[in-house]
């Protein structure tokens, strides 16, 4: 793997880096403000919106309604109803209702392992010292389906430049809320809970990886991982953990909550990959939400061209 | 006492289970044209959730699986009541079992991959649960066919063993429910439980006791 210590990854080398890449992707260079003046009428046709709508930036060249490959947003009535976050059920369109009262402030994001500056951050520190940015990605997830989502957030790699990983850290370790009185589907004890997820250094680096905190131009809803959650969309979704409570640098591999459950079916790399099979479901197509038909899966989501190379040299199958 | 609670309760049984067979066997076909009822609603007003196509599917599938538990309960509760009236709602839904596990394949079929042969085949090579479902279907499908009253008369003996595979069938569907699910999701366990108590009953020594007992 490539490792990045603190010096290699400054933090005006991050940002000039993201900024190269937002440009390839169609989405940097436009001020926020000037954008937000443009277009008042948020660029959601849904009815559930709230008038007040945050802070959006629409995206430019796309019309804020399309990814880069001109995939069509995902209605925001699918996006927030339709949800796998089994801390609360199994049931994809249960978990709005019984998400619906939960907490999410005040909340603390514990950061330890093995970096140089560990310990708490509340909400609002996160809030103040990220400013989060509109990414339209794609989300597959490993089901056979998937969406397209605008979230609002900010690249995890801000957050690793503050709080900097020592030399010694290969990997980056993501744990979930564990509160089986509010979370009912966490009484399930099938699982091991919490939800764990893991990504190595050079992927938690990537421009691509965000901490998303909102979505659709709102705060994240507690269906959709609130207050704060990861966004790897080269991934399937599962990786993309929900309401983030600890953030841990570690030096080996984390074994994810999916891993420990079934290690034959979910790998800790979980790349979409259409030519690499699943024992349930088929990956060389998906269905995209509010569509009829079946599309084809792109290699890596379709981020192919930006996150090929991290991968460059390793059996795919077998780090699946 | 005891003789005569049993007795207060037997002796109206004994005199009316004839009736109650005979209001239940309508009942069946309304009972088990409702979930396609429903189903048209919902579709009509676009009540089936985000993603309608496996909505569906899971619907036609819990229907089938629910409709081949029922008739395979039918001939326990006729040993067990000594209900021989109670026969006549067998074939009705196991026939309607058949129809839902139809509707269930058509969907995967025709609406989910939109006959993409490539597709189809893959999928039932990598993923078993497949296999098993269209095992399962292929043999309610036969069982259906044949469950004409010319085949029972033209096969002889031969229609009670192949009709026997009805219980292959039962162990293939809750199979095929168990590892559509991702491990840890328990939806399934109920229906496979009940299955399994089902298909138990059938066997030779539990058979035995059941005729020393009731």
């Amino acid at each position: 793997m490539t490792k990045k210590t603190p010096s290699e990854t400054t933090p005006k080398n991050t940002y000039l880096n993201r900024k190269e890449f937002l440009k390839a992707l169609g989405i940097a260079g436009t001020s926020a403000a000037v954008l937000a003046a443009c277009q008042e009428k948020p660029f959601i046709a849904g009815e559930d919106l709230p008038a007040e709508v945050g802070t959006a930036v629409p995206t430019p060249g796309t019309d804020g309604k399309a990814d880069e490959l001109g995939n069509t947003l995902t209605s925001y009535e699918d996006v927030t109803t339709y949800n796998n976050f089994y801390e609360f059920t199994t049931d994809k369109e249960g978990v709005v209702r019984l998400a619906k009262d939960f907490q999410t402030s005040p909340w603390e994001v514990q950061i330890g392992g093995l970096v140089e500056n560990p310990g708490p951050i509340s909400m609002e520190e996160i809030r103040t010292r990220y400013p989060t940015e509109e990414r339209i990605y794609r989300m597959r997830c490993v089901e056979g389906w998937s969406m397209v989502i605008p979230w609002e957030g900010f690249p995890l790699a801000a957050l690793l430049d503050d709080i900097k990983p020592k030399d010694s850290a290969k990997y980056i370790r993501f744990e979930s809320i564990y509160d089986p009185q509010t979370l009912p589907g966490q009484k399930n004890r099938y699982f091991p809970w919490p939800y764990v997820e893991g990504l190595r250094m050079d992927e938690a680096y990537h421009d691509l990886t965000l901490l998303a905190t909102g979505i659709y131009g709102e705060d994240l809803l507690p269906q959709n991982g609130a207050p704060i959650r990861l966004v790897v969309p080269w991934k399937y979704g599962f990786k993309s953990i929900k309401s983030i409570v600890k953030i841990d640098l570690v030096e080996e591999m984390p074994v994810s909550l999916w891993m420990e459950s079934a290690p034959n079916e979910y790998g800790f790399y979980a790349n979409v990959n259409p030519t690499v099979d699943h024992p349930r479901w088929y990956q060389a197509t998906e269905r995209r939400i509010g569509e009829f038909s079946r599309r084809p899966t792109l290699m890596f989501n379709g981020y192919e061209n930006e996150v090929g190379s991290l991968y460059e040299g390793m059996d795919l199958r077998v780090n699946f | 006492m005891k003789a005569w609670i049993s007795e207060s309760i037997s002796k109206p049984w004994r005199k009316n289970k004839r009736k109650l067979a005979s209001v239940l066997h309508p009942l069946v076909h309304v009972g088990s044209i409702i979930p396609l009822l429903v189903g048209l609603w919902d579709f009509w007003q676009g009540n089936l959730g985000a993603n309608p196509i496996l909505e569906i599917t899971h619907r036609s599938g819990i229907t089938a699986l629910t409709l081949l538990i029922l008739s395979l309960s039918i001939s326990p509760l006729r040993q067990i009541l000594k209900w021989n009236q109670v026969n006549k709602l067998r074939r009705p839904l196991g026939l309607y079992a058949a129809f839902y596990a139809g509707i269930h394949f058509a969907i995967y079929v025709i609406l989910d991959y939109g006959f993409q042969w490539r597709a189809l085949l893959a999928n039932s090579l990598t993923n078993k649960f497949i296999l098993l479902g269209s095992a399962a279907g292929t043999i309610l499908l036969v069982l259906g066919i044949t469950s004409l009253n010319y085949f029972l008369r033209k096969m002889g003996p031969r229609w009670k063993q192949l009709h026997r595979l009805v219980y292959a069938a039962g162990i293939l569907a809750a199979l095929h429910f168990l590892l559509a699910v991702k491990p840890g999701v328990l939806r399934p366990w109920p229906y496979a439980a009940i299955m399994l108590l089902l298909l138990s009953f059938r066997l030779t020594p539990v058979q035995a006791w059941v005729k020393k007992t009731f």
